[in-house]
């Protein structure tokens, strides 16, 4: 049971490295044509990058309530990733509003951050593509993290934690894999 | 209309610029990008500072020339273009 968390583990952390490159790029972006469009993309999947880094140290650390707050902060950093990106093409509208988003989320139960994962995908205006589908597996996990307090059976338990971790670590590798080869070539 | 993003405007004006042979009038491009005129000098202003176009203004026109930094621009946004678009942010 233990060795298909480090197989999480290393999924995750190379999803993680996927992600910076990708934020790298678009850092060469902003250093290229200083454009607030850039930033926030660089922010973004950087944040998907450290997000990744948080869901590893939650596995590996022993501490139960420490790691439980890692647990916790991982989707929280995910969801303000996903927002910067989404908010990334409305820089030419005046709003600070987004700063104050990620804080606010760090404080959102599992269920919550389920729910604003949905809105973001489904909104008008957006994400497509294998984006799309990412998110909505990372959601599926955030649905997968709230039905597991419900759980009163710690087999169930511990199934439910393995199945919400490999959909998560499986939507940041299809975010990430993907268009990091059609972009290195 | 969906409002195009200014990245996009941006894209559409160094693309028409290469497509041309690298050096346009700011009439033909207002036209081709159909941007207004006020609102392309401004764009086309900020990208001389940023040295993405370099301007040539003489008593009857405004040429626009396309430097060496915005044709690596251009070619950075292409290998993007796909992952913008997933991202909902359309480029031309």
């Amino acid at each position: 049971m233990i060795e298909i968390f480090y197989v999480i583990a290393s999924l995750s952390l190379f999803s993680s490295a996927l992600f910076l490159i990708l934020s790298i790029v678009f850092l060469r972006m902003y250093r290229l044509y200083s454009d607030q469009i850039w930033m926030r993309l660089f922010l973004g999947y950087l944040m998907f990058s450290i997000s990744q880094l948080i869901m590893i140290l939650s596995i590996l650390v022993q501490e139960p309530s420490i790691s439980y707050s890692l647990y916790t902060l991982s989707p929280a950093s995910a969801l303000s990733a996903s927002y910067l990106i989404w908010s990334s093409k409305r820089s030419f509208e005046k709003t600070s509003v987004y700063l104050m988003i990620p804080p606010i989320y760090l404080l959102m139960p599992s269920t919550l951050d389920f729910i604003t994962t949905l809105f973001l995908i489904l909104s008008q205006s957006g994400f497509r593509g294998f984006v799309r589908i990412g998110l909505l597996m990372f959601s599926a996990s955030y649905l997968l993290r709230g039905l597991w307090i419900l759980t009163p059976d710690p087999l169930q338990l511990i199934y439910i934690l393995i199945l919400s971790e490999f959909i998560r670590v499986s939507g940041a590798l299809l975010m990430s894999l993907v268009y990091v080869r059609r972009i290195i070539r | 209309m969906k409002k195009r993003s200014r990245i996009s405007i941006i894209y559409d004006i160094l693309s028409y610029i290469e497509r041309e042979g690298g050096e346009v009038l700011a009439t033909r491009l207002a036209t081709a990008t159909g941007l207004a005129y006020d609102r392309l000098v401004k764009i086309l202003d900020e990208l001389n500072d940023k040295n993405i176009v370099h301007m040539i203004v003489d008593e009857r026109s405004r040429r626009v020339k396309i430097t060496d930094k915005g044709l690596v621009l251009l070619k950075r946004i292409r290998d993007l273009k796909d992952l913008l678009k997933d991202l909902g942010i359309d480029i031309g």
